[in-house]
């Protein structure tokens, strides 16, 4: 359990809150590139961390991230003509470009002496993996672009995901570190018939975390046979991605995804995921069944807490446990449901749980850390390999453990010297 | 010889748990130490607090109830002891209470 304290630490993300101001300082993902493919399209509204923001590409194809609201008379430059490399509001003509500043204002007076006075609020954008990501923090600590090794695939190996989840984005994380829901919430038969993978048969994997540079990872370990075990190792990386392994066997074998948290406020969430595969393309049709991307044009789930995720009471007796359609509706209804803020205090962990508990201990210490010291975690220094940073499944001798199997790579441990 | 490199499993909140809870927690320093014993208190804590709220649900004597919830006390502060302040060492000798 949390104090009160603690939580609020952990889930407040509005501007100027401890841990609004350490998720500040990455590279955050903001919106699908997809969602401002054209030069001089339509505007979109997205809100991040609190605050509302209009993206949109400009006539030369550079990504502007503005505060939404025109500093005239406040309304939305999402209405505006995006043309001519800017954006103009709809209300007074007031046009701005992707740097913020004003590039008209044909209501005053003062004309091009009026616009030089003002500018609005503009973050910094980049676009790779097939996102838009924003620095949202002070310009001076902008940090290197994280060299993640799926945003270097070509589109068709690794493709992106989004979609709106109802709550605070620490529950939401939490529910991708939490090794014992797997199989149960998505198990794949009803609860009497008898289990049929790996994670359904055994409920109570032996947890192991390490801590590393990046954030931490930990394995989850079921024994395989007499001679062997098993282990599943995610990777938890600073500030809100887990890196789920392959499922270890069929067609997709080598599929890997990401889980990215992005908060949109203190009670919503941006669920974007990437699936990967470096020996085949990605199929997509399969993962939007398989996950349950069904999604309106706002990314908000068609089957959602308002329809009680049509859940289907006689597919949990003749088809699978949850009786709702797809693993990201079935995380997205338990995390959901918890409350638009999970309230800590009131919650009852065990041992089980010792994956969410590191995962709040060393969010909530960075935060600390960075409001009392001005010090950012290690994973923000530009040394850190991320292209060693991978989730895996393996089969290994039970003679040995799984570090010794899956050993962590030198450069990305706690003890190796920092430059952040 | 106390392997504190392991998350143990704990079943109630005797004096033998509570001692070897002590133990542990006597020979943790890692950082993954500290949340292994911040979790082996979160499952001690429960198991008193579901304890309470069962004693309350069937009207038990408030004296049960209350000598519970000394315990739960005592466990939280340990809890809290090694999960946000980091001394285990502190979160031993809170618990010792427990025991003496």
């Amino acid at each position: 359990m949390l104090s009160k304290e603690d939580n609020d630490t952990l889930t407040r993300v509005g501007p100027g809150t401890p841990m609004g101001t350490l998720l500040r300082r990455f590279w955050i993902p903001a919106l699908l590139a997809s969602e401002v493919a054209q030069p001089d399209g339509k505007p979109v509204r997205v809100r991040l961390l609190g605050e509302d923001l209009v993206g949109f590409r400009d006539s030369e194809g550079r990504v502007g991230l503005l505060d939404e609201h025109c500093p005239h008379r406040r309304a939305s430059l999402a209405l505006g003509l995006n043309a001519h490399s800017g954006l103009r509001c709809l209300y007074h003509g007031w046009k701005f470009g992707v740097d913020g500043r004003c590039q008209d204002a044909p209501t005053e007076a003062a004309g091009e002496k009026f616009c030089a006075r003002i500018r609005t609020t503009a973050y910094a954008t980049h676009e790779a993996g097939g996102v838009i990501w924003a620095y949202m923090g002070p310009p001076e600590h902008k940090p290197v672009f994280p060299d993640y090794e799926w945003l270097s695939m070509p589109g068709t190996h690794a493709v992106p995901f989004k979609i709106q989840e109802d709550c605070n984005y620490a529950q939401a994380v939490e529910g991708t570190i939490d090794s014992a829901h797997a199989g149960v919430l998505h198990k794949s038969v009803p609860w009497d018939a008898a289990p049929r993978l790996p994670h359904e048969k055994d409920l109570v994997p032996k947890l192991e975390v390490e801590y590393t540079r990046y954030g931490l990872r930990y394995g989850a370990v079921r024994k395989f046979d007499d001679q062997r075990a098993h282990v599943r190792v995610t990777q938890v990386v600073l500030p809100f991605y887990t890196f789920i392994p392959p499922d270890g066997g069929g067609p997709r074998k080598d599929r890997r995804l990401v889980n990215c948290f992005v908060p949109r406020d203190d009670t919503s969430t941006w669920h974007v995921q990437w699936f990967f595969d470096e020996t085949q393309p990605i199929d997509v049709k399969h993962r939007i069944d398989e996950g349950g991307h069904w999604v309106d044009e706002n990314f908000r789930k068609l089957r959602n807490r308002d329809n009680w995720y049509m859940q289907d009471r006689e597919a949990m007796l003749t088809s699978e446990f949850a009786g709702i359609r797809g693993v990201v509706t079935q995380d997205h209804a338990v995390s959901e449901t918890q409350g638009p803020i999970l309230d800590r205090t009131k919650e009852h962990l065990g041992t089980s749980d010792v994956a969410v508990v590191a995962w709040r201990r060393l969010l909530i210490k960075a935060a600390r850390t960075l409001a009392e010291t001005g010090q950012v975690p290690p994973a923000l220094d530009p040394t850190v390999p991320w292209r060693t940073v991978r989730a895996d499944t393996r089969v290994y001798p039970a003679s040995r453990t799984w570090k010794e199997e899956l050993p962590l790579d030198a450069r990305l441990a706690v003890s190796h010297a920092s430059s952040a | 010889m106390i392997d504190p490199d392991q998350v143990c499993e704990i079943h109630d909140y005797s004096a033998d748990t509570i001692a070897a809870q002590i133990s542990r927690l006597r020979v943790s320093r890692a950082a993954e130490h500290l949340i292994y014993r911040e979790c082996e208190l979160d499952e001690i804590w429960r198991l008193v607090d579901l304890e309470i709220a069962s004693l309350r649900a069937t009207g038990a004597s408030s004296a049960d109830a209350a000598r519970l919830a000394a315990i739960r006390d005592i466990i939280m502060q340990a809890h809290d002891l090694v999960g946000v302040a980091g001394d285990p060492a502190g979160a031993a000798e809170c618990l010792r209470e427990l025991i003496d």
